[in-house]
C-alpha cells in the first residue's frame, strides 16, 4: 500500500504527457519520472519503515528490532549477493537454495560425525561449493547447455547429496561452539552475521564496480560475443559466475546452521525465491536496470523490513503473503513505468 | 503475355548518408524471368526489400494490375502475390516441409481443433509436384534438408500462396552445380505456369543462361534493362561497374601512401589455413606498414577468413606466424596477445557493449594498461579517461562526452569508438572488416585517413570492403576471394575497379584462368564456372 501512492502519481503524470502529445513535454516528464523511479526502491523502503513505525511505534522503531531485521536479513543478503554476480553475467543459478542446505548439512556432518575441527569443516564445505559451482559453470559454458535447466538439475542433485548425508534427520549434537558463535555471538553489539554480510557486500561491491573482473562481467552480460572478440576471457568468467553464486549460498547456509546450532533438512529452499526477488528488485535502482550490489542490498533490507513489519502487525500468514507479494510487484512496476517513458 | 501486371515507378529509398535507390522504374510481365544484377551496395537488396514489403520506399509507387499498392509489411506483399525467397532462408527448421509450406495460410483442420495432417501433406505434395520435386517428403523436417531443397520448399510455399511474382535473392549461393541445374528447372517451371521470377545473382553466366531479361543496378540507379539475346558477360560487367570515364575520381590505384617495408619478416604470415568443413587453403603475407585489401563479393568468405585467423572460429589446420615466429591462436584473446585485433563488420552484435559508455567501450580491450598499480587488477579511472578522451579527439568522435552511452551515437561514431578500442590496445596488426559499412561519407574519409596514418606508422592492416573503390584507394596489395577461395593476389598498381570486379565474379572458365594465387589449388579453378557455359536462347 505504501508503494502504490507514488505509482499512481507517476501513472497519472504519464498519461498527461501522452495527451499533451508534445514530444518535448513527454521527455521532460519522462526524465523527471526517471529520477523518481530510480529512487523508487529507496522511497518504498522509507515509506515502509514510516508506515510500520506509525502502526507499531513501540515495537517497530526500536534498536532491538532494527538489529533483528539485519540479523535475519544477513543470510538472504549473502545468497543474493552471489546470485547478483551470476545475474550480472546473464546466468541464472537455481541451485543456490539446495547449495545452502547442502553446505549446512555437510559442515555439521563433518563436525558431528567425523570429528573434523570446525574451521577445517567450513573450509571443506566452501571447497565443495567451489567444485559444485565450477561443475555447473563448465556444463553451461563448455557443454553449451542452458543455465536455467542445468542449475535446476544441479539443485536436485545437491539436495540428493544432502539427504544422503543426513537421512533428512535434524542434527543437534556434536556441533562446535566456535562454529555456533559465528551465527550467535555479538561483535560491538552487532550479530556476527551482520558483520560477515556487510564485509561480503563490500567485497562484492568492490569486485563488481572497481576491478577489471567486474568490468568484464558487466560487459559480458551486455554483449558476450563482442567481449570474446575484444579479448575478454568470457568462458572463465561465466564459470566463475556459478562459483561465486555457489559460494554465496554455502556461506549463507553455514551461517543459518550456526545460528540455529542445528542442521535442518533443506534449510535453503525458502531462500531461493526471495534471493531472486531481491536481485531483480535491486536492479530497478540502477540506471539501465543492471544488477548491482547496492541495489541488491537495498532490496534485501526492504524485504526484511516488510517481513518483520507484517509479522508485527500480527496478520494471518495469508495476509502476510498477499501484502508481501503485492509490495514486491508494486515496487518493480514503479520502476518499469519510468523506464518506458524515460528513454 | 504482353501487358505487365506489375509496374514499379520511380522507387526511391534513402538511408542516412546514402541513396540506396533512386527513380527505379520497371515493368514485369507474367511468366517472365528477370535477372537482377549489380555489385554489393548497388541497390538490388533495397529494391527487393521494398517488393517484399520489408522496407517502405521514400518515394515512387508500385502498381499491380494498374492499381496502386501499399506494402506495409511482408504479409501485404504475400497477400498481393509478391513473394520473396531471401538468401538467408526464413523457414522454420523444426517444422516439417508440409507445415512450412502452409505456414501463414492457416492449416487445414479436421472437424475438431486438430490439424488435418493428410490434407496438409497433400497441399505440400501438390506444390512440390508442380515444381518437379515430388521426391521431397512433406513429412521431413525442413532443417534436415539441403539448402537447395529448402529453397525449393520456400518456392513451393510461395506457389501455394498463389504468388504471381517470386523474388529469388541469390538462390544459387552455396549450391552445387547440379543443384543449380535443378533450381533453374524449377524457375522454368514457374515461368511455364505464368509466374514471374526476379532472379538476383552475382553469377553472370547463370543470369545469361536462365533469364529473359536483365536489369542492372549501379549506385542506386537502374542503369540498364536488357533482353538477354543482345548480351554477353563483358557487356554486363561494364554496366555493373560503370564505364571507365564514369568512375568517380580516385578509385584507381593511385591513393597509395608509400610502400611496405619488405626487408624484414612479414608481420603476419598465413599458410595453408583451412576452415572447418571446407578444403580451401589460404596463404598470404602481410608486412609492416602495408594495407592489404581483401576483395570479394558478398558470401565470398572474407569475414570467415579473418575470423579464422584471429581465432574467433575454429580452424582445421594452418600455420600463422607473427613477425616470423609461429604462433598458436585458439581464441581472439590469444590473437590480441600477439598484437592482432579485429574490428568486426557487425557493430551491433559483435562490437558495441551497449550497457557501457564510450569510455568503457574504448578501454575494454586494454583495461590492463590502465591499472593504477601494476599488480592490482583495478582500472584507474583517470588514466582510462585520458586514453578515451585522447582517442575521442583523435578520431573526431562526435559525442557530448566520454561518459555518453555508446547506443546513443550514430553508426559512424560507434564504428570510431570500436576502432578506438583496438587503437587503445596498440596492436601491430589490425583487421578491419567493412569498417566503413553504413556510415556517412565524411566519416569514411576520416577512417581512410586513419588507416593511412596507422600504416605510415608501421601498423600492418587488413582492410575488407565490399566497396572496391575504397579498397583501391587505400590498399597496397589486394587479395581476391571468390566463393570461399583465395583466387588472386594483386599489387594495387594500374588496376581499376572493373579489373577487380572481374576477378571476383564467377566466370566461365576462359576468363577464370587469370593468374592464380600461390596456394589456390589448380584443380578447383577448373570447376569454377559453376553455371552452364552455353547460353540458352531466350525462350519467350
Amino acid at each position: 500500500m505504501a508503494v502504490e501512492q507514488p505509482a499512481a502519481g507517476a501513472a497519472s503524470r504519464r498519461s498527461m504527457a501522452v495527451t499533451a502529445s508534445g514530444r518535448a513535454a513527454a521527455r521532460i516528464v519522462g526524465s523527471r519520472l526517471h529520477h523518481v523511479t530510480r529512487f523508487g526502491l529507496y522511497i518504498a523502503l522509507v515509506i515502509a519503515i514510516a508506515v510500520f513505525g506509525a502502526l507499531r511505534p513501540d515495537a517497530f522503531l526500536t534498536l532491538t528490532n532494527a538489529l533483528a531485521i539485519l540479523t535475519l536479513a544477513a543470510p538472504l543478503m549473502i545468497v543474493a549477493l552471489g546470485l547478483t554476480i551470476a545475474l550480472v553475467m546473464n546466468e541464472i543459478d537455481l541451485s543456490i537454495g539446495s547449495m545452502m542446505g547442502l553446505a549446512g548439512a555437510l559442515c555439521v556432518v563433518l563436525m558431528a560425525h567425523w570429528g573434523v575441527p570446525w574451521p577445517v569443516a567450513m573450509a571443506a564445505t566452501i571447497l565443495v561449493a567451489v567444485v559444485a559451482g565450477a561443475t555447473t559453470g563448465i556444463m553451461v559454458t563448455h557443454g553449451g547447455a542452458n543455465s536455467l535447466i542445468i542449475s535446476l538439475g544441479m539443485a536436485t542433485f545437491l539436495t540428493g547429496v544432502e539427504f544422503t548425508l543426513t537421512d533428512q534427520r535434524t542434527i543437534y549434537a556434536g556441533i562446535d561452539a566456535g562454529f555456533i558463535a559465528l551465527g550467535q555471538s555479538r561483535i560491538l553489539g552487532l550479530n556476527a552475521q551482520i558483520w560477515i554480510a556487510g564485509a561480503l557486500a563490500l567485497i562484492c561491491f568492490l569486485a563488481l564496480e572497481k576491478t577489471e573482473m567486474g568490468r568484464y562481467m558487466y560487459a559480458t552480460g551486455s554483449n558476450a560475443e563482442a567481449c570474446r572478440l575484444a579479448g575478454v576471457p568470457v568462458r572463465t568468467l561465466r564459470v566463475s559466475a556459478f562459483v561465486f553464486s555457489a559460494c554465496g549460498a554455502a556461506i549463507a547456509g553455514l551461517l543459518l546452521t550456526a545460528q540455529s546450532a542445528s542442521s535442518f533438512s533443506n534449510v535453503g529452499l525458502p531462500y531461493l525465491l526471495p534471493a531472486f526477488a531481491a536481485a531483480f528488485l535491486g536492479s530497478t535502482v540502477s540506471h539501465r536496470g543492471q544488477f548491482t550490489v547496492v541495489g541488491t542490498v537495498t532490496a534485501v533490507l526492504f524485504i526484511g523490513v516488510i517481513q518483520s513489519g507484517l509479522t508485527m502487525l500480527q496478520l494471518s500468514t495469508g495476509s502476510i503473503n498477499l501484502s508481501q507479494g503485492g509490495m514486491l510487484i508494486a515496487a518493480v512496476l514503479l520502476s518499469r513505468l519510468g523506464r518506458r517513458s524515460g528513454r | 503475355m504482353t501487358t505487365p501486371f506489375l509496374e514499379v515507378r520511380n522507387l526511391s529509398k534513402q538511408y542516412p548518408g546514402v541513396v540506396a535507390a533512386r527513380d527505379v522504374s520497371f515493368d514485369i510481365l507474367p511468366g517472365q524471368i528477370v535477372g537482377f544484377v549489380g555489385k554489393n551496395g548497388a541497390g538490388k537488396s533495397t529494391v527487393v526489400k521494398i517488393l517484399a514489403g520489408v522496407t517502405r520506399p521514400d518515394g515512387g509507387e508500385i502498381r499491380l494490375d494498374g492499381e496502386r499498392l501499399t506494402l506495409a509489411s511482408p504479409n501485404d506483399a504475400f497477400a498481393n502475390g509478391l513473394s520473396c525467397v531471401h538468401q538467408e532462408l526464413n523457414d522454420i527448421p523444426d517444422l516439417s516441409v508440409a507445415e512450412n509450406i502452409s505456414l501463414g495460410l492457416g492449416f487445414p483442420r479436421t472437424r475438431g481443433p486438430f490439424i488435418d495432417r493428410s490434407r496438409l501433406a497433400g497441399t505440400a505434395a501438390r506444390a512440390l509436384g508442380r515444381l518437379q520435386h515430388g521426391d521431397i517428403d512433406p513429412h521431413d523436417k525442413v532443417g534436415d534438408l539441403s539448402i537447395a531443397r529448402r529453397r525449393v520448399t520456400m518456392i513451393a510455399r510461395a506457389l501455394t500462396q498463389r504468388a504471381r511474382l517470386i523474388v529469388l535473392d541469390e538462390p544459387s549461393a552455396s549450391l552445387t552445380d547440379i543443384e543449380i541445374q535443378h533450381l533453374h528447372a524449377v524457375v522454368r517451371t514457374l515461368k511455364a505456369e505464368g509466374v514471374a521470377v526476379v532472379y538476383v545473382s552475382h553469377r553472370l553466366p547463370e543470369i545469361l543462361a536462365l533469364t529473359d531479361r536483365v536489369l542492372v543496378m549501379r549506385d542506386g540507379h537502374l542503369v540498364a534493362d536488357h533482353q538477354c539475346c543482345d548480351l554477353d558477360e563483358d557487356k554486363l560487367l561494364v554496366e555493373i561497374t560503370g564505364k571507365a570515364d564514369r568512375r568517380p575520381a580516385g578509385t584507381q590505384g593511385t591513393g597509395i601512401v608509400g610502400d611496405a617495408d619488405r626487408t624484414v619478416l612479414p608481420a603476419l604470415s598465413v599458410r595453408d589455413l583451412r576452415r572447418r568443413g571446407e578444403c580451401h587453403a589460404y596463404g598470404f603475407d602481410l608486412h609492416r606498414g602495408e594495407v592489404l585489401g581483401i576483395a570479394g563479393l558478398a558470401g565470398s568468405g572474407r569475414t570467415e577468413l579473418v575470423r579464422a585467423i584471429i581465432g574467433a572460429d575454429p580452424v582445421d589446420a594452418g600455420d600463422i606466424s607473427v613477425n616470423g615466429r609461429p604462433v598458436r591462436i585458439r581464441n581472439p584473446r590469444d590473437a590480441l596477445g600477439h598484437g592482432m585485433a579485429m574490428v568486426s563488420e557487425d557493430r551491433r552484435s559483435q562490437g558495441c557493449v551497449f550497457a557501457f559508455s564510450i569510455l568503457r567501450n574504448i578501454t575494454l580491450s586494454s583495461l590492463k594498461r590502465h591499472r593504477r598499480i601494476g599488480a592490482l587488477p583495478v582500472p584507474h579511472s583517470r588514466r582510462e579517461k585520458a586514453t578515451a578522451e585522447g582517442l575521442v579527439g583523435r578520431l573526431a568522435i562526435k559525442a557530448r562526452g566520454v561518459e555518453t552511452e555508446i547506443g546513443s551515437l550514430s553508426g559512424g561514431n560507434q564504428q570510431k569508438v570500436l576502432l578506438a578500442r583496438v587503437l587503445a590496445r596498440e596492436c601491430s596488426i589490425l583487421i578491419l572488416d567493412e569498417p566503413t559499412h553504413g556510415i556517412d561519407v565524411g566519416a569514411k574519409e576520416e577512417i581512410y585517413d586513419l588507416v593511412r596514418t596507422l600504416a605510415a606508422q608501421g601498423t600492418a592492416i587488413v582492410f575488407i570492403s565490399s566497396e572496391f573503390g575504397e579498397i583501391l584507394r587505400i590498399s597496397h596489395r589486394i587479395i581476391v576471394l571468390r566463393e570461399g577461395m583465395l583466387v588472386d593476389t594483386v599489387r594495387n598498381a594500374g588496376i581499376d575497379e572493373q579489373v577487380l570486379l572481374e576477378k571476383c565474379y564467377p566466370r566461365t572458365p576462359m576468363t577464370a584462368a587469370h593468374p592464380v594465387g600461390p596456394t589456390a589449388p589448380a584443380s578447383r579453378q577448373a570447376s569454377q564456372g559453376g553455371a552452364p557455359r552455353r547460353l540458352h536462347p531466350p525462350s519467350r
